[in-house]
């Protein structure tokens, strides 16, 4: 019965609540001793591998994440395509490489959730170090589990390409390993939060572990009780959902260098999170009564507050000091990143409750799936690298302008996509239901030309965001090789000790600095005729 | 008001813009032109892929798509040579 599982929600939100709070009695010692055992100690030469710095395991995650982030929006953008001309890469089939469109759409839109994912991991990582004020409780463990879930991400890539059994066997596999990482993330979390210097739970620190430890505890009560299918879909999004928000509630005080304006928005933020059913990815796979159908429509409403209360705290946070929250660029992309999850909440509301009724609006989910995912889940993450990443690595991003310009293609890109996809469908959508009022118009004989040009253009806008998320990659790349330290004032490159100058050939400041002087470097007026004409 | 104005006597400045950008302006300006001249000259028919125009890729690449996916190849060789170049330099 739907109303026992959501109570079970709640209880199980109450649980995390009260655990976090005041541990576990009696076993409190136990637990964290055997749990850092097995994060670190009981992995034998697999934790030997890396180094565990400080902020490793958020910058392996935030990288990782990221070229998952350029994989996953270079099949989505082949996805697009391919929606109007299904043979664009049929070339490909001379080394067997044959994929249907939904293989590609479906393999694209799994690798950016995991890549988007795992930078919002990697940015709350750091999140929840920084705020609780002690070092992650082991960055070797979070390395080595970067690198188990980018494969579980490549074995899940693999399987929807590949049908039968062994595309079962691979799911199988990559949904395993996925949610034992997610256990030791959350256990790496709670640790760190267990040794937290700051008396307060920060309502990041909270979104970050209930959105991670939520779904957990409904899997393990799905096996025990039997979780309504209608309730488990909502789940599926809630870590990642939860993590943005986490972000999003830390990134933008952060730049703007103002506390979070509203503790009651931030309260009930977190409390909504969890205690309401998200209609965001809900495709309606089980049948259910009207009864049930009105009530999830009363939770998928409700689900818009924590939304809605955790932009109005992020813009009014920003609005505290405007001219350092638009000039930064983290805090910008966090912005236009709630502004666009908002609105897809609100598309993906009505979407949802459709879902279980007529069906009418359908054809728009894929277009609001996009929103979601690019602009909404896409910006915030993004705000995250550009703010947490070089924090973590401890030098700066190798371009400041690389970081604005991301931002904008990628917003750009994502909206443009969704408008041209949106009007592509309801195109479609108008022509269908033409041909099924008037039974004298022949299908095949109307002009869709309207519908592949704007099919054509939400795939060329898309390449937009294609083009930023290679380019974000190789500004960290760039960045954590040679970046400029952090609270320093040493140039990225090193700059020459010595220079020579000639007397009689007037040099500016511009060309010295562009021949690589720096604050320290030597001028050395070496003039060969002087002693001459002396 | 004409004395107010805190202009210096020469109101040419010496900054300018980055040579990326304007590399990035001018080939927007001109895909864009090529675009509108192939309007013009071939009203009507699709534009060329890139095995129209490079016979080497004439049995491979027939669609438009290809042109794209050539830029995010060089976008993916860039990050393998900058991983490669970052970790052989340190």
């Amino acid at each position: 019965m739907l109303l026992v599982d959501i109570i079970t929600l709640w209880l199980s939100f109450l649980l995390i609540w009260a655990l976090v709070n005041r541990g576990v009695p009696i076993f409190q010692e136990l637990i964290r001793d055997m749990s850092d055992f097995f994060m670190e100690k009981a992995l034998g030469p697999g934790a030997d591998l890396f180094e565990g710095r400080e902020g490793s395991g958020s910058v392996s995650w935030m990288m990782h994440g990221m070229l998952w982030t350029c994989i996953g929006a270079t099949f989505t953008f082949i996805g697009l395509w391919m929606a109007h001309e299904p043979d664009a890469i049929a070339s490909l089939s001379s080394i067997y490489y044959e994929p249907t469109v939904s293989t590609v759409q479906t393999a694209g839109s799994n690798a950016a959730t995991g890549g988007i994912l795992m930078l919002l991991i990697g940015a709350g990582l750091h999140i929840n170090t920084r705020l609780s004020g002690a070092n992650l409780a082991s960055d070797t463990n979070a390395v080595l589990v970067s690198y188990a879930f980018s494969m579980s991400l490549l074995l899940g890539f693999l399987s929807d390409h590949m049908s039968g059994t062994w595309g079962d066997y691979l799911c199988t596999a990559a949904a395993t390993i996925s949610t034992l990482v997610m256990v030791a993330i959350l256990a790496n979390h709670l640790l760190t939060l267990g040794r937290r210097t700051n008396h307060t739970i920060m309502p990041s620190q909270w979104l970050i572990v209930g959105g991670l430890s939520m779904p957990l505890i409904m899997c393990a009560a799905n096996f025990v009780l039997g979780i309504d299918e209608a309730l488990s879909e909502s789940l599926a999004v809630l870590p990642m959902l939860a993590s943005a928000l986490a972000v999003a509630l830390y990134v933008v005080p952060y730049e703007v260098g103002v506390p979070l304006w509203s503790r009651t928005m931030a309260g009930a933020t977190i409390l909504m999170t969890f205690m309401t059913l998200s209609p965001i990815g809900v495709e309606g796979v089980t049948a259910i009564s009207i009864d049930d159908a009105a009530m999830l429509t009363i939770f998928y409403a409700a689900s818009m507050i924590p939304i809605l209360a955790a932009a109005g705290n992020v813009f009014q946070t920003a609005r505290s000091n405007w001219g350092r929250a638009s000039s930064s660029a983290a805090s910008t992309a966090v912005m236009i990143g709630m502004f666009m999850l908002v609105g897809s909440a609100i598309g993906h509301l009505f979407v949802g409750a459709d879902v279980r009724s007529t069906g009418e609006i359908q054809h728009l989910s894929s277009s609001m799936d996009t929103l979601f995912l690019w602009g909404g889940m896409g910006m915030i993450a993004w705000g995250g690298v550009i703010s947490c990443f070089p924090q973590a690595t401890g030098r700066a991003l190798h371009s400041d302008e690389t970081n604005r310009m991301t931002t904008w293609m990628v917003s750009g890109g994502a909206v443009l996509a969704f408008l041209f996809s949106m009007g592509a469908s309801m195109v479609s959508s108008a022509y269908d239901a033409a041909a099924v009022a008037n039974d004298s118009i022949d299908a095949d004989l109307i002009d869709m030309s309207a519908i592949d040009t704007l099919e054509i253009l939400a795939s060329i806008a898309f390449y937009a965001v294609v083009m930023a998320a290679i380019m974000m990659m190789l500004n960290m790349i760039r960045g954590s090789f040679s970046g400029t330290p952090l609270g320093t004032d040493e140039p990225a490159s090193p700059s020459a000790n010595r220079m020579a100058l000639t007397p009689g050939i007037s040099t500016t400041i511009r060309q010295l600095l562009a021949a690589g002087a720096g604050p320290n470097t030597e001028l050395d007026v070496i003039c060969d005729r002087c002693d001459e004409e002396e | 008001m004409i004395g107010d104005s805190t202009l210096p006597d020469v109101t040419l400045g010496d900054d300018e813009p980055p040579m990326a950008r304007v590399l990035l302006v001018i080939s927007i300006v001109g895909a864009i032109a090529l675009l509108i001249l192939h309007g013009v000259l071939f009203p009507g028919s699709e534009i060329p892929a890139l095995g129209d125009f490079i016979s080497l890729f004439g049995g491979l690449a027939n669609s438009g798509i290809w042109i794209f996916l050539v830029g995010i190849m060089i976008g993916f060789g860039m990050m393998v040579a900058t991983v490669m170049g970052g970790a052989l330099e340190d």
